[in-house]
């Protein structure tokens, strides 16, 4: 049978199979993680779908641009400044001291890589149990840019001068170039189009140019969310399919980026976990962050954004199908969700 | 001078977009041509810039689908050579998907209520047009390759071969941009209906006709005879796919009637489904999907709900197929064969025209119809261009001059097509958008 066809008929068993097992049994608190499960189980199915591999570019670059396209520098800079200093502080040691517990594990590279992608704490998770602490979700809220942020710095460090030109340069000409275009348009119902072809354009391009096409999108969504006329707009075009969107990321990357079924990677796995249950078990203990009053496992959760950070390095080293550190990380974030959910769960009951 | 200033800003957004694409392909990574770069990348670039070029197409009056199209004829191959030919092979699988997806549409915009209304004048039309333009065709040039040296063919036999072809393709029509245009300018009424429904009719007797004339060609050049079993074979497809359709349509009620939701994704994945199954047991894509989006409209509750989720959905297929569509044409033969390609067009549109005004004057058709539903039937694209591939593959000898030569008169008729067609719906004032 053609692939093609095999790719389709794999994703609709996944919506019908996830609805079926997951939605009916209330299981539905994953946020995604059951996708990613299924392309796992679909990357065993010998097809040949290498060819479609560049999909993934794009996704990351709607992503990061929905990412970019929510700050507002005018919002971020009416914030209290001791917020500001509580959020930087929990991320950036956070990040710090899982970095430097798995540098015993993994490489310095990856560590600090698998470090700044479990920082991050799942929104959606976090919103079930906990509805009415505002301050807690706006922390939450605020720490993906941060890792988004780091990821930029991580970039920085990590590409030679050349590249970093590139970088810098293309960020520029991009974020210019897409706001003339988008606030030009003659027809508002057309945004979602010309934002596909755009972001299409720059994630292909930072693919070609062998950059990142999160970061780069990411830096043009700021630009577009603080100089162009239409940005509500666009961001309720891009906000409006974004479920749809990381289903599809999810599955996709499950099939692309499958998964090393060796006793290391899952030995790996259980280091990572036990390295962020420690580390964030101690962190949000601390009273100045003001998160102690919750429960922990709330917060354990980190959520597909994670994903995408982590996914976003995979593919710039190559994407190498079932790369060791990438399947023990993937392993991780599905594992910290179900304990994060379960514990959440069973405490609620 | 608003309409100046909007041209000029698109312009100059293709210039930027393009100078960009240009720099990454050739420039900066040093790449030995262009084919070692995803298709994506070419995808986004023909997105934006076909949609760039559709509002300058619409600030100068004319249908946004001319626009996408002279994107992808001025970036294509053929003319700057930004999009590669692998790029366009690698693209099919979007092109496919959209050819299904404005199968359906088609489908779904035929009621048979206005069918019934509008019957005589379908079928006049349908019956002038099939007679008229295949024969005055067949018989002009089939005197023009015997009597002159307009191109040089070896023997009678190649000949009759070319004017018979000729005659067939010049038959055939675009649904897919009558569709468009119709979409675009949410054109309602018995002009459009009969318009759509003789696009439909005829595309069904080109079908059959073409595989006629198939089988009758190969016979001549391999010495073999044409046979009854051979004509049976071939309406048995047909019916074989009519069928398909129709259960595919009876598929696509049970999803509107129980599940309704995501509609316009549901139709982009039955689209693609559709195309992948016909392909896969061989059957006929176009003329699957055209039946399913029928019986859905025709055979439940649900059609409007169908045209709705299209019309939500329509606008990034059709600018993905036509600029795609527009990159394909190739004008290489269009300086050596120019005199025999314009009197292809010239004579083709002169027959439309004549054959559309006697259909519709003898089944006492609506005026208006009678005077300008000519304009519809000038595009032709999707069908022809699928039989000239088949052409080539079939008959070495002379299958590639041939199909060069056509694909340079679709190319006109696919440009005129629809500027004539927009003309058509906004004289007959059936027009609901401007």
């Amino acid at each position: 049978m053609s692939p093609k066809l095999l790719l389709i008929f794999f994703i609709i068993l996944s919506y019908a199979g996830v609805f079926f097992v997951f939605r009916k049994r209330s299981l539905s608190l994953l946020v995604g993680m059951e996708y990613l499960l299924l392309g796992f189980l679909f990357s065993l199915v010998d097809i040949e779908i290498d060819s479609l591999k560049p999909l993934l570019f794009p996704f990351l670059g709607w992503i990061g641009f929905l990412t970019g396209s929510q700050l507002k520098l005018k919002y971020v800079l009416r914030l209290d400044k001791k917020f500001y200093l509580s959020v930087i502080l929990f991320t950036v040691l956070l990040t710090g001291t899982i970095t430097v517990v798995l540098s015993a594990l993994l490489s310095a590279e990856h560590a600090v890589l698998i470090a700044i992608a479990l920082v991050p704490i799942s929104y959606r998770t976090v919103a079930q149990f906990i509805t009415e602490d505002r301050f807690v979700l706006f922390f939450i809220g605020i720490i993906p840019f941060l890792a988004m942020l780091l990821l930029l710095l991580f970039y920085f460090v990590r590409l030679t001068m050349d590249s970093l030109l590139l970088m810098v340069i293309f960020i520029l000409v991009f974020s210019i170039i897409s706001r003339f275009i988008l606030t030009h348009l003659d027809d508002k119902k057309s945004i979602n189009l010309l934002l596909v072809g755009l972001i299409i354009f720059i994630s292909e391009s930072c693919a070609v140019l062998g950059l990142s096409s999160l970061v780069v999108n990411f830096c043009v969504g700021i630009y577009i969310a603080n100089f162009c006329p239409y940005r509500d707009i666009i961001f309720s075009a891009l906000y409006k399919d974004e479920k749809q969107l990381y289903i599809m990321f999810l599955l996709l990357l499950g099939m692309f980026a499958g998964i090393r079924l060796e006793p290391a990677v899952f030995l790996n796995s259980l280091l990572i976990i036990l390295v962020v249950l420690c580390c964030k078990y101690l962190f949000l203990k601390i009273t100045y962050f003001q998160l102690q009053s919750h429960h922990w496992f709330y917060f354990l959760a980190p959520g597909g954004f994670a994903i995408t950070l982590a996914t976003d390095f995979w593919l710039f080293e190559g994407g190498a199908r079932a790369s060791a550190w990438f399947s023990s990380f993937l392993v991780s974030v599905i594992s910290l969700q179900c304990i994060s959910v379960l514990m959440s769960k069973s405490y609620e009951v | 001078m608003k309409y100046k200033i909007s041209i000029l800003i698109n312009l100059s957004n293709i210039l930027l977009i393009s100078c960009i694409f240009y720099v990454i392909s050739r420039h900066v990574v040093h790449l030995p041509s262009f084919q070692t770069i995803s298709p994506y990348l070419s995808l986004g670039f023909l997105i934006v810039s076909a949609y760039l070029a559709g509002s300058i197409a619409k600030s100068l009056g004319l249908p946004s689908l001319t626009g996408y199209l002279a994107a992808g004829i001025l970036f294509g191959p053929s003319l700057l050579g930004f999009i590669s030919e692998p790029d366009i092979v690698s693209l099919g699988l979007i092109n496919s998907l959209a050819l299904s997806f404005i199968a359906i549409t088609a489908g779904g915009e035929l009621r048979f209520k206005s069918i019934k209304k509008n019957i005589l004048p379908i079928l006049g039309i349908t019956c002038s047009h099939s007679v008229i333009i295949f024969s005055g065709i067949f018989v002009v040039f089939w005197i023009l390759f015997t009597s002159t040296s307009l191109i040089p063919i070896p023997d009678s036999t190649t000949a009759l071969c070319f004017a018979l072809f000729l005659g067939v393709l010049a038959l055939a029509n675009s649904p897919a941009s009558t569709i468009a245009i119709i979409s675009e300018y949410k054109a309602k009424g018995d002009f459009t209906d009969i318009v759509l429904s003789v696009t439909m009719l005829k595309d069904t007797i080109v079908l059959i006709g073409f595989a006629l004339v198939m089988g009758f060609a190969t016979g001549l050049t391999e010495g073999t005879t044409f046979s009854l079993p051979f004509l049976m074979q071939i309406l048995g497809h047909l019916a074989l796919s009519c069928c398909a359709g129709l259960l595919y349509g009876f598929l696509m009620i049970l999803f509107f009637k129980f599940i309704a939701k995501e509609i316009s994704i549901f139709i982009i994945i039955a689209s693609f489904i559709a195309h992948e199954f016909a392909h896969f047991v061989g059957l006929e894509h176009m003329l699957m999907c055209l039946i399913a989006g029928i019986t859905v409209q025709n055979f439940s509750r649900q059609g409007n709900m169908m045209i709705e989720a299209i019309e939500e959905s329509h606008l990034p297929i059709y600018v993905v197929f036509f600029s795609i569509a527009g990159a394909s044409l190739n004008f290489s033969f269009f300086r050596t064969a120019f005199l025999l390609i314009m009197l292809f067009v010239i004579i083709r549109i002169v027959l439309i025209l004549a054959s559309t005004y006697l259909g519709s004057k003898l089944t006492a058709g609506p005026p208006t119809v009678q005077k300008y539903s000519w304009t519809g039937f000038v595009a032709n694209a999707g069908l022809a261009l699928s039989m000239l591939i088949i052409i080539d593959n079939t008959f070495s000898g002379w299958g590639p001059v041939f199909k060069a030569i056509v694909i340079s008169a679709i190319a006109l008729n696919q440009i005129l097509g629809p500027i004539l067609f927009k003309y058509g719906i906004v004289r007959t004032s059936e027009v609901r958008k401007t």
